[in-house]
Parts: structure tokens; C-alpha cells; sequence
């Protein structure tokens, strides 16, 4: 570990945590697409450089999807549109500052977590990983949109409405069966579907400004300032709440870890999953005034657990479980550095130093960033709403249009941004929509695979034990949703 | 707080309309070689969901006609806050439409000076403000973050 | 009139000496796949390269969506003047046949190519056949049994295994495609169990055959690939077959000769640099340098064999 230590790879490391900063921060810009921009320099870096700077840059980007939530009820990721309604109505109760410190002291402990389950199982939780087929996807997306029902904090049917319209947009482009194309008009940029994140700009950015241009000043209402010093706010008193609920912390990681090591799955199912268990347990009595903060926690400590846990299948296994382990994984091979078991063993020193910028980035990094960040958007909330909803309205457009660098995304960005805001007036709730979009795909990619491959023998999708086993945990899940609705109804 | 039950009427009529036309749709699909549903079994199965849905949040809105009907009567198009909504829409398109002849700084000028001009900002403030915000996006992103605009 | 002759003349001496001095101002180079790929991959790279040998910048421009549609057609639709050049993949000698774009190879002015992936043949590490002749004839003795998976229906994995099968002389039904979202998935579905044989690039095989989890047991490759000398090819098998995903340069047709010449040289110099080939070649791709006319005979052949498979796979209907 001690190649970590010289200037150079420290110097990456903060390089790589600042340029996540601003690329998860701005609405548009992704992890992936930092990491792939980072590829032409990674490749003439030598690996010890590198990868620690990838994994910076991961870590810091997935904390500060949350950045937009507080300042503007814009999530980043999907994983943060999970809780991006109480994240904001926390932040404009007690601060940004506070907001964003349970965010970043949520995902440093649920990225310490993840890190110490990758430093002590990598390899059984591989051999788990390995079995998981296109059934236990099928039931995985089936659980986390179960979690979406109930995750709202109105009415059910009007979340499953949302639900099914998000589910319905992303059949839209090539079928995964035969390739047809579905509802694409004739237009070649439908043929790829419609991206969320581009929809997820357009529903929650885009239709937030349509929302106040509405209602010019009524629904308005500036942030307060931190209450307290920064430093308390963003350190002493997150770190307090997160004593006060170990156990929800240690079982929001735990969440996040399990989903975020399936190849694919990852960060976005573990946040919904690990927020709508909070959600579902709901308020500790009438002087419960921190529920709001309970969710975020959950959320956001399972999500960045979920970073952590996406490297599993890629260092034992050499299956990449998403774009930005893919990508690392090209560095492995131009490198000549051979994944699997035998990777623990005859690259010791670069998988120790690889846990250890998991950990600085997660110890050090995230709460240093995190408090920059929170100083900057303390600044940017207290900019008057109708000059700072104007510039968000053109962050909207360049972020959608960032994407994929193609301009049809911006109609679509702005036919979200219109639907949502009919949506808001019909009291549907919007992230679900995200939802649907993020996990249609893999329901319906994984049925078909699971029938054509069973030669539809349905049976077989009830075969399996680890099947099974999330089967039983949706039923669970739909079980108590609907109690807890119906005792809430009675009330 | 209760919703209007006249917007359940309207949206579950919606919905259930979008679901069966879309069902519709999925009719035209082709199949699988060996004859299974292929392209068209899940869009169909969430469009009758869809469907089935919309048509409960319409009944559900119908069930009490009186009410639905005293709120119907109170209901008025807020006209002039729907011509703000519709401007800043017109704005926001101009960039994908008029991107390749006028370039991103005006369309996204115009878009930021807009929406600041009509929630009443101060318009010597809000040119300043487009100006510098219109500046750090376009060189933060073709310059910094390497992302031609 | 005199001065409109001499205005003219004098525009085409001004347009004479931008042609001559070509480049003159940046040169954007579009990629119809997301960053992180092979394609995106190799792209960035090579316009590392151009950015010295042009001496203009070359910016890299990712517009995905559509299958590759979007960004191949964003390609044919650029100015033909050389200041918009791209990757053009595989998939154009595909997509017309099935009828989802009218775009074919002839949109194109090839100029180079880039990499050529072979297909491999992977089967989990524990399965029972240790060549590739007792996979094939377990297909034949147990037609049905077996099933496949490495990409969509009909695309370039799925036509790797039909031309495998029909030059064995094997009915391509014998072993039926399962239809993935890509070469990852598809492993995932090998290692679980759900699946038999994987035929994707041998690129995307390493890693795992490396990792001891699948047994790769030939390449559809003309010669053995640098990198694993210990793969067989399918030619040494007995089997006269080969099939690859590529990726090349080409601009809009028509572009002005010079233009041609001058891109074509320079691409050609930047492929043959070491700083182009040693990274490529580390990172497991299979480089395979054309020049602009050897490309150009390269697409028109790839656009009428991959019709036919296209044919064979019932993907299309005659």
C-alpha cells in the first residue's frame, strides 16, 4: 500500500475526487462519462496512478448526484431520485449544509462498509454472484419496483400509474427479442429507446422551472441559511443522527452491498430498496422529527456501498458489471494485470493499494469534497430563485444535450419537463417514472431471456433457490406495504 | 391535503385511453419464430395494466358526483400563468432547433434572460447574470470538461 | 460581369488554397457507440494520434442511440469536406438488411480500419467438451440441446455462430440464439449456468478465460491472435470460417480528392505508430490495419456476406 503514499498517486487521488465533484454535480454529466473522458490519459498512466484516480473519481461522483437534490430538486443518478423529495424538504428545514452532510457522511460509512465486504469476501460473494442467471434479475427488478409502490408517500395507485408510464417509455426502441422497432415514429433517434437520465433532467429540472414560471412566486420560498456553523452542520450532527441509528446504516450498506455486486443492478435498486424499507417503518412516534433524515441516510449509504461492491464480479471474475468496472478492467489488460482468484494473490501490492483508495476516498475525500460542495451550494441557494431558475433552465438544456451530444435529446428533456409538470398537478409521483425507466429494461430483458431459454416453461422461474428467495422477499415487501397503507388510510 | 378529484377523472380517462391504444399498437407486432409473443408481450401486459389503472382512478373520481361537479364549477384556466409556461417552453426548444445557425450562447441567453424576465427579475440583473452564467457553461464545458456545444 | 469573373476566379484560388492547406481548423471525429467501449476505445486513440499527424485538434464526439443508427447517420449527413470524420462499425454492413436504416457502406468514403475483433468459442470452464469438435458434435448428435448467447438476435455474435454452424455443416436451429444485451450479460448467463456456448470476441473472453471461469475453445480468426498463441483458430479445426466485430474510419461520400489523400495518409501513419498499436494490442484488441482502398473492398465484401447470414439466421425474409 505504500506506492499510495507518494505525491503522485495522492496528487491523482484528489484530482480524481474534485473532477468527480463537478461532473455528478452538474446535471447531465455522469461517473461514466468522467471515467471515459479519463481514458486516453488513464492508459498512458501507469496503473498505480490510475486506478486509484477512477476510483476517486466513482466515489465522489455517486455522493454528489445529491448536490442538485438540495439545491434544486434535480437528482443525479437515479439512485438519488429515491429520496431526492425528503433530501430537498430537509435541506430547506435545516440547511444545505446539513442536507448534504448526511449525504456525504451516509456514503463515506456505506463506501467503508462496501470496501471492508470487497477486502474479506471478494471471492464468496463472486461465487454468489456467479449464480445469479436472468431469473434472479427478473425477481431483483420485480423486488425494486415493488419498493417503488410503496416508496411514495401518497396515494399507491397514483405511484403505480407513475410506475407503469416510466415502465411504458423505456419499451420505446429496438426489442430485446427480435430487435423490431416499438414506437419509435420513424425516427432513427428513437430507435435506441429513451434515455432516463436525459427524461430524469426534463422530469425533475426541467418541470421544477415550469412549476415556479406557474406559479411565479407562490410555491418559491428561499432556503434558509445553515443554522449553526458549517463545520457543525456539516460534520458533528450527521455523524450524531448516524449514531443514533447504527443499526439502519449497517443494514442500508448491507442492502446496497448485495444489489451492487450483481453484475449490472447495481447502486440505483440498493437505494430504492434500503429508502422504502425506511420509508415503509415510517415515524418513531409524535416526537419523530427526523424521518426525513432516516431516509436519506439509507439511500445514500447504500448507494455508494453499492461502488464499493460493483468491483467484486470484475477483480474475481473478470465480468464487468457496469461501464465504469468495464473500462477498468480495459486498464487491467493493457497493463497485462490477469483478473480472477489468482489476482489476490500474485498482484498483491496494486489490490491492496486499489482497498486503500477506496478507503481514502471514502474517509478523506468524500467528507473533503463534500464540505466544498456544501460551502458552494450554501452560496448558490441564497442566489435570488428567479435568476438561479433561469440558470438552471439552461443547465437542463446542455446537460440533455451533453448525454449522448445529440440535440433531439433536448425535446425530449423538454417533453419530460411538460409532462411532469402536468403529472405534479394530477399528484403523481415523479420518481417513481425514473424508476419504471431504469428497471423496465431489465424486466423485461430478463423474462424473455428466462422464457426463450426455458422454452417457456414458466415453471422455471419459481426453480431457483436464490429465485425463490427474492421471490418471497417481494411477497413480504407487497405485504407490508399494504399493511402499513392501510393503517395510514384508517389514521 | 386532497386532490381535485376532477384531475383523477381527467388523468385516469387519459391513462386508460393511452393503455388501450397502445395495446393497440402492440397488435401489429411480430412474433417469435416458434410462434411465442415476442416484441409484443411486455408493452401489451404494461399498456392493460396501464389501462386498468387509469380506469380505477376514474372511478374512483366518479364516485362522488356532487362533489366532483361543485369542484368543476369552482375550476378556471389560469390563462396567463399557462402563456408563461408556454414561453418558457418555446425557449428551451431553441436550442435544438436553431442550434446549427445561431450557435449555443443565445439560444441559451435567451432561455436563462427569460425565465429570469418572467418570474419579474430585475433586468439589469438578470442580463448580468445571463451573461456570466451563459460564459462559465459554455467554457466550462467546451473548454474544461471537453464537451462541444 | 468582368468583376464577377474575376470574383470568381478569385474565390476558386481562395478555394484552391484551403483544399491545399487542408486541415486548417479543428476536425471532429463522431463515434456511434458510448465512451468506454472498444469502438470509443480505439477512436480516442487514434485521434490522439491524428491530433499531432493533421496538426489540427480532432475532438471526439460520442452520439449514441439506435443501435449505432444515430451516429452512423449523423456520419452520412455531415459536410463532405473532411472536417467530419468517424468510426463506422460493423453494424452498416447489418442494419440495411434488416431494414432499420437505408444507410449502407456507399454513404461512406472509407479511409481505414481500424480493429477486427474475432468471434471465440467460450464454454464454461467446467463443461464437458474440452475442442471444439466434441462441442459440434454433441449439436449434431443432440440437435436442440445446446444454446447460445453473446448479443442480440441477428447481430454480429449471433451471425458468428450460425456461420460456424452452417460451415460445419451443422443446421444453425441446432444450437438456438438466446438473445442477450451484449457480451457481458451474456457470460453472466454462461457462468449461472443458463446458457451453453458463448461465441462473442475473444477480447471480452479474455478476461474470464484468464480468470480460469470459461475454456475458450477456438477463434474465428484467419491466424492465431498474438496474444493467445494457445487458442486454436477455427481454420486449423478443419473449418473455413472467420468473422470479427471491426471498427473504421470513414467520412461522408464524396469528399474532395485532396482531402481524401491527405486523411487517408495521415490515418494510415497513425495506425502503423507504436504509441496507436501497443496499447490497442495490450488491451486485448485484434488490430488489423487497412489502408482506404483496402477498406473499401473490405465493406463492399462485409456488406454481402452479412447479408447472407443475415438470410441464413431467418433475420430476414427473402
Amino acid at each position: 500500500m505504500t506506492e499510495l503514499f507518494t505525491w503522485p498517486a495522492l496528487v491523482a487521488l484528489a484530482a480524481g475526487g474534485l473532477y468527480g465533484a463537478v461532473f455528478g454535480s452538474v446535471p447531465g454529466l455522469t461517473a461514466t462519462l468522467a471515467v471515459a473522458l479519463f481514458i486516453p490519459i488513464a492508459f498512458f498512466l501507469d496503473p498505480i496512478l490510475a486506478l486509484p484516480a477512477i476510483i476517486s473519481i466513482s466515489a465522489v461522483a455517486i455522493y454528489a448526484g445529491d448536490v442538485g437534490s438540495v439545491i434544486a430538486k434535480i437528482p443525479g443518478t437515479p439512485a438519488s431520485a429515491a429520496y431526492v423529495e425528503e433530501l430537498h424538504g430537509l435541506s430547506r428545514r435545516r440547511g444545505p449544509g446539513y442536507g448534504l452532510g448526511i449525504s456525504a457522511m451516509g456514503s463515506a460509512v456505506g463506501g467503508i462498509i462496501g470496501t471492508a465486504l470487497l477486502i474479506f469476501s471478494a471471492t464468496s460473494l463472486a461465487a454468489v454472484a456467479k449464480n445469479f442467471s436472468s431469473f434472479e434479475y427478473f425477481w431483483i427488478a420485480v423486488l425494486g419496483l415493488t419498493a417503488g409502490i410503496f416508496a411514495s408517500s401518497g396515494s399507491s395507485l397514483k405511484a403505480l400509474v407513475s410506475l407503469l408510464i416510466g415502465v411504458m417509455f423505456s419499451t420505446a426502441g429496438i426489442d430485446p427479442t427480435l430487435g423490431y422497432a416499438r414506437f419509435d415514429f420513424g425516427n432513427p433517434n428513437l430507435l435506441g429507446g429513451l434515455n432516463y437520465i436525459v427524461a430524469m433532467i426534463g422530469l425533475f429540472g426541467f418541470s421544477e422551472v415550469l412549476q415556479n414560471v406557474f406559479a411565479r412566486g407562490e410555491v418559491a420560498g428561499t432556503m434558509p441559511a445553515d443554522k449553526g456553523a458549517p463545520l457543525r452542520q456539516f460534520f458533528v450532527r450527521p455523524v450524531l443522527l448516524m449514531l443514533r441509528n447504527k443499526l439502519l446504516v449497517v443494514r442500508s450498506s448491507l442492502i446496497g452491498t448485495f444489489v451492487g455486486f450483481l453484475p449490472g443492478a447495481g447502486a440505483d435498486i440498493g437505494a430504492w430498496v434500503a429508502s422504502s424499507f425506511e420509508k415503509l417503518s415510517g415515524r418513531r412516534g409524535d416526537a419523530d422529527t427526523e424521518e426525513e433524515d432516516r431516509v436519506v441516510l439509507a439511500g445514500t449509504s447504500s448507494n455508494n456501498a453499492a461502488v464499493a461492491s460493483a468491483w467484486i464480479p470484475a477483480l474475481s471474475l473478470g465480468l464487468p458489471g457496469d461501464t465504469v468496472t468495464a473500462i477498468v478492467l480495459g486498464v487491467f489488460m493493457m497493463k497485462g494485470i490477469t483478473p480472477g482468484p489468482m489476482l489476490f494473490e500474485q498482484q498483491a501490492t496494486l489490490v491492496w493499494s486499489l482497498f486503500g483508495a477506496f478507503l481514502i476516498a471514502n474517509l478523506v475525500l468524500l467528507p473533503l469534497f463534500g464540505f466544498l460542495t456544501a460551502r458552494i451550494a450554501t452560496v448558490v441557494v441564497r442566489i435570488p430563485l428567479n435568476l438561479l431558475l433561469g440558470v438552471i433552465a439552461g443547465l437542463c438544456v446542455v446537460g440533455a444535450y451533453a448525454i449522448n451530444n445529440n440535440p433531439f435529446d433536448v425535446f425530449v428533456m423538454v417533453a419530460m419537463g411538460v409532462f411532469a409538470f402536468l403529472l405534479r398537478i394530477g399528484g403523481f409521483p415523479l420518481a417513481q417514472v425514473v424508476l419504471g425507466m431504469v428497471l423496465g429494461p431489465i424486466l423485461e430483458q430478463n423474462f424473455m431471456v428466462s422464457a426463450i431459454k426455458s422454452r417457456w416453461d414458466l415453471m422455471a422461474f419459481f426453480d431457483r433457490p436464490i429465485a425463490i428467495g427474492l421471490m418471497i422477499g417481494t411477497v413480504i415487501v407487497i405485504a407490508i406495504g399494504v399493511r402499513i397503507k392501510a393503517r395510514a388510510a384508517r389514521a | 391535503m386532497e386532490r381535485p378529484r376532477v384531475s383523477d377523472v381527467v388523468f385516469g380517462a387519459a391513462f386508460a385511453l393511452a393503455g388501450i391504444l397502445i395495446w393497440v399498437e402492440t397488435r401489429g407486432f411480430p412474433t417469435l419464430r416458434d410462434g411465442h409473443p415476442g416484441p409484443a408481450l411486455f408493452p401489451g401486459l404494461v399498456s392493460i395494466a396501464l389501462a386498468i389503472c387509469g380506469a380505477a382512478l376514474l372511478v374512483g373520481g366518479l364516485r362522488q358526483p356532487r362533489r366532483l361537479a361543485a369542484e368543476y364549477r369552482s375550476l378556471s384556466v389560469p390563462i396567463a400563468p399557462l402563456s408563461r409556461v408556454a414561453l418558457v417552453v418555446v425557449l428551451g426548444l431553441l436550442y435544438p432547433l436553431l442550434h446549427a445557425q445561431i450557435g449555443f450562447v443565445p439560444t441559451s441567453a435567451a432561455l436563462i434572460f427569460g425565465v429570469a424576465v418572467v418570474l419579474r427579475a430585475n433586468l439589469l440583473v438578470a442580463a448580468v447574470t445571463t451573461a456570466a452564467s451563459t460564459a462559465i457553461i459554455y467554457y466550462a464545458f467546451t473548454r474544461a470538461l471537453g464537451v462541444p456545444l | 460581369m468582368k468583376r464577377m469573373l474575376t470574383l470568381l476566379a478569385a474565390l476558386a484560388l481562395a478555394g484552391a488554397a484551403l483544399a491545399q492547406a487542408f486541415p486548417t481548423r479543428p476536425i471532429t471525429f463522431t463515434v456511434p457507440w458510448s465512451p468506454g467501449g472498444g469502438t470509443d476505445t480505439a477512436s480516442r486513440t487514434l485521434a490522439a494520434m491524428l491530433n499531432e499527424g493533421l496538426g489540427v485538434t480532432v475532438n471526439v464526439v460520442n452520439r449514441t442511440g439506435g443501435g449505432g443508427v444515430v451516429g452512423h447517420l449523423a456520419l452520412a449527413q455531415a459536410q463532405a469536406n473532411g472536417y467530419t470524420i468517424g468510426a463506422i462499425t460493423v453494424e452498416i454492413t447489418m442494419l440495411p438488411h434488416i431494414g432499420q436504416t437505408d444507410l449502407t457502406y456507399e454513404d461512406y468514403t472509407p479511409l481505414g480500419l481500424m480493429i477486427n475483433n474475432p468471434s471465440a468459442v467460450s464454454v464454461r470452464a467446467d463443461a464437458p467438451w474440452e475442442t471444439l469438435d466434441e462441442l459440434l458434435e454433441h449439436i449434431r448428435a443432440n440437435p436442440g440441446e445446446l444454446q447460445a448467447s453473446g448479443t442480440a438476435m441477428g447481430g454480429i455474435w449471433d451471425l458468428a455462430r450460425i456461420g460456424m454452424l452452417d460451415v460445419a455443416g451443422i443446421d444453425p436451429d441446432a444450437m438456438p440464439w438466446v438473445p442477450s444485451q451484449g457480451a457481458a450479460p451474456a457470460f453472466q448467463e454462461l457462468l449461472a449456468g443458463g446458457v451453453d456456448v458463448v461465441t462473442a470476441a475473444l477480447a471480452e473472453a479474455a478476461p474470464l478465460m484468464q480468470a480460469g471461469e470459461v475454456r475458450v475453445l477456438g477463434v474465428m480468426a484467419p491466424e492465431r491472435i498474438g496474444r493467445f498463441p494457445d487458442v486454436p483458430t477455427l481454420t486449423e479445426l478443419g473449418l473455413e470460417w472467420s468473422i470479427g466485430g471491426w471498427a473504421g474510419v470513414a467520412a461522408p461520400a464524396n469528399i474532395p480528392d485532396e482531402v481524401r489523400a491527405v486523411l487517408a495518409e495521415a490515418i494510415e501513419e497513425a495506425m502503423a505508430s507504436p504509441e496507436f498499436v501497443d496499447p490497442l494490442t495490450q488491451a486485448g484488441f485484434t488490430l488489423q490495419p487497412m489502408n482506404a482502398d483496402e477498406f473499401s473492398t473490405f465493406v463492399q465484401t462485409q456488406h454481402e456476406v452479412n447479408g447472407r447470414l443475415l438470410r441464413l439466421a431467418g433475420v430476414v425474409e427473402d
